[in-house]
């Protein structure tokens, strides 16, 4: 295809160069000629032709009312659509080409723009003069320098009918789920920069959305209109596991339509982490902070205060790193402990600012404390009498990988709220005959 | 990789009236111990009152018998050489004194040739009043999650309220018994006032469900419809919203299910989409 495309100005400015105003006789002649030289159908050799006069092929013209009705093969197609998403790629011979997703209310469908293609995704567009080949299985309209692409007002038809039906919830979500339809609260949102293979930057967005039902990590490839704080109903997108942990993947196709903010509870109640067991959690079935209730069965060796490498983080043993030798090293403290909540058992792990607040004083009088005892183990047994066997509340946000669960901490409270399980006793108090 | 056993929390008499298990084998031999109430327990967390510390030992080998109690009965389990760590531990506990200890549940034949149930412990630490109520309310707690996933009445009213997967208890009646037995004297010794009052209530609303369950419905419907009103935001009301709410006035799931299904076929509920209610 390329192939054609870069034999067509040759041609084409040959002859225009010559003399402008040729008669469709001529043309026709001309057609012919191509044909038989070239050894091309006549098709083809109009194409080439007219298209070097900046004319559109009159052949076939069809304009079809939905994306639907697009079949293989099919050339001079005119259609309305909304653009969902727009990538760009780098062509062999060099020079940029856009590809994505074109969509109306019901379909949708790949398509490559090998020309000028600046739009950007919920625009809506009439496409005239396109083509139809099968890629990868599937269908995609192909548009070049014969394609007309405009842009239009007018959505009727166009905006994906789910938008009037009842969203999910995200307690509903679960990995390799697409296209969901959710009406949730951003409870955080930072801006972010990536870096994309071929070395440009790529703004995106991360947060969390929630709704009643729970909380799920969102990563939006794009800029999309959402702020922190508001209600949305979210249309598009899809979840995947990521060390056993949901994440909703968007971009900017996804459709945002802002609702009442007071359609959910306040972003300080949905961000209250849900309660939960490790067995729930260990089967991939909760997303976001979780907050359990259990035991600490040991403290592993390690937990304290320690020193790492100045360079690379590591720790040092007995001032060495591993990778960087001898150093002097920048005092840290952290605590990895097992925790055990009668469903399972998981590895916790806290920072420096878990273990102050375990200790109840700063990391500068712990550090003299340890150099005046002499005893670097003194701080990982003072954290094991405060921790093994209590009764605990911990939460923080849970990791799955091959070592199993490991929950990072963010807060750690000793005792439980008694009033609160009496009232869970009673919800199955009905089982006692 | 094996999976580290977790420490379930029980009553003592849970573990007095277990049965060893030698079935679940998956991931290697493991001796297991099927509780009343459902428990497939390996190692246990338990909390009670130190009521025993003798030292049976010679200077050598230092040898300690210790006995738990809680509400619901007593266990012994002695304290030596194989644990040197807890030895230490054992100086600053008092008699009688509130302690919670973890460790795995074992059995061993006795010179009378009675098989005894004991503990092998691996943490033994101080308690207080709290920590040894919070503790029975979580073991009475997931008791009560375990006997309802036994009698398979559906998921239970909350995620984390999810145990591990009860076995089924050996002993028939007796064993049924002693599971409400573990459960009560539990509760009666924690909040009196509060349990006994609520575990009177499901006596009346089993004891009446038997006899006129007609009745019973009827006078439930006139509360739905009102629920599914007062819930109603525009499009109806959310079932899981419903059910929600429900559970939280204490009323049987099942009861209401078949109170909606008789309004749905009298036309005083319609459902405008799936999964919402409307009254009419």
């Amino acid at each position: 295809m390329s192939e054609d495309r870069k034999n067509t100005p040759t041609i084409g400015t040959d002859r225009a160069s010559g003399d402008e105003k040729k008669s469709i006789e001529d043309m026709k002649e001309e057609v012919h000629r191509l044909s038989k030289e070239l050894g091309i159908s006549i098709e083809e050799a109009e194409r080439s032709l007219y298209g070097s006069y900046g004319m559109e092929v009159q052949t076939d013209q069809r304009t079809i009312s939905d994306l639907s009705e697009l079949e293989d093969g099919m050339r001079n197609v005119t259609f309305r659509a909304r653009l969902i998403t727009v990538h760009s790629g780098t062509r062999k011979g060099g020079g940029e080409y856009h590809y994505g997703l074109f969509g109306d209310s019901e379909n949708t469908v790949k398509y490559s723009a090998w020309s000028k293609f600046d739009y950007s995704p919920g625009d809506g567009l009439l496409v005239q003069n396109a083509s139809v080949r099968e890629f990868r299985g599937g269908l995609e309209v192909v548009m070049n320098d014969h394609t007309s692409v405009s842009s239009i007002d007018d959505m009727e038809g166009l905006i994906p009918i789910v938008e009037d039906g009842i969203p999910g919830t995200i307690g509903e979500l679960f990995p390799g789920i697409k296209r969901i339809y959710l009406e949730c609260r951003v409870i955080d949102l930072t801006l972010g920069e990536i870096n994309t293979k071929d070395g440009n930057s790529k703004e995106i967005m991360r947060g969390i959305i929630a709704d009643r039902s729970g909380k799920i990590d969102i990563t939006c490839w794009d800029r999309i209109p959402i702020e922190k704080g508001r209600c949305y109903r979210l249309i598009g997108g899809y979840v995947k596991e990521y060390r056993g942990i949901q994440k909703l993947n968007i971009d900017g196709g996804v459709i945002v339509k802002g609702v009442a903010d007071d359609r959910l509870p306040s972003a300080d109640i949905l961000k209250e982490p849900s309660d939960g067991r490790i067995k729930e959690i260990a089967n991939g079935r909760l997303s976001g902070e979780v907050r359990l209730r259990g035991t600490v069965v040991d403290v592993r060796s390690g937990s304290g205060i320690f020193k790492r490498c100045e360079e690379c983080g590591r720790k040092l043993m007995k001032s060495q790193c591993t990778v960087h030798g001898k150093m002097k090293g920048e005092e840290d403290m952290a605590i990895r402990a097992v925790f055990d909540d009668g469903s399972g058992t998981c590895m916790l792990k806290g920072d420096k600012m878990i273990v102050e607040s375990l200790l109840d004083r700063p990391m500068e009088v712990i550090s003299s404390e340890v150099r005046a005892s002499m005893d670097p183990d003194m701080i990982t047994e003072e954290l094991s009498l405060k921790l093994v066997g209590r009764s605990l509340t911990i939460s923080g946000d849970p990791i799955l990988d091959d070592y199993g669960l490991s929950i990072s901490l963010s807060n750690i409270d000793i005792g439980w709220d008694i009033e609160n399980m009496k009232d869970e006793i009673s919800l199955l108090l009905e089982v006692v005959q | 990789m094996r999976r580290r056993e977790p420490a379930m929390p029980v009553m003592i008499k849970d573990i007095l009236f277990s049965v060893e298990d030698s079935t679940g084998e998956e991931d290697g031999p493991r001796s297991r111990h099927i509780t009343p109430t459902g428990a497939l327990i390996y190692r246990t967390v338990i909390c009670g009152v130190l009521m025993e510390k003798d030292d049976i030992g010679s200077e050598d080998s230092p040898l300690f018998r210790l006995r738990i109690a809680d509400p619901t009965g007593g266990l012994s389990f002695t304290v030596g050489r194989f644990n040197p760590g807890l030895i230490r531990s054992l100086e600053c506990l008092s008699v009688p004194s509130f302690v919670t200890v973890i460790g795995k549940v074992t059995r061993f034949v006795s010179k009378k040739g009675n098989s005894v149930v004991t503990l092998n412990p691996e943490v033994i630490i101080p308690a207080n009043k709290e920590e040894r109520d919070a503790w029975h309310l979580l073991a009475v707690r997931d008791a009560l999650a375990r006997i309802w996933k036994l009698e398979g009445r559906g998921p239970l009213p909350a995620k984390f309220f999810e145990v591990p997967d009860p076995g089924e208890p050996r002993g028939g009646e007796e064993t049924v018994e002693a599971a409400n037995g573990i459960i009560k004297d539990t509760l009666m010794a924690i909040d009196k006032a509060r349990f006994s009052k609520e575990l009177e209530q499901i006596k009346v609303t089993i004891g009446s469900s038997d006899e006129d369950t007609e009745d019973d419905l009827e006078q439930y419907e006139d509360l739905v419809v009102q629920l599914i009103m007062d819930l109603d935001s525009g499009d109806g009301a959310r079932w899981d919203d419903l059910v929600d709410t429900v559970e939280k006035k204490r009323l049987s799931r099942n009861i209401i299910e078949e109170v909606i299904s008789n309004l749905l076929d009298k036309g005083l509920l319609y459902e405008p989409v799936l999964g919402y209610l409307k009254a009419v």
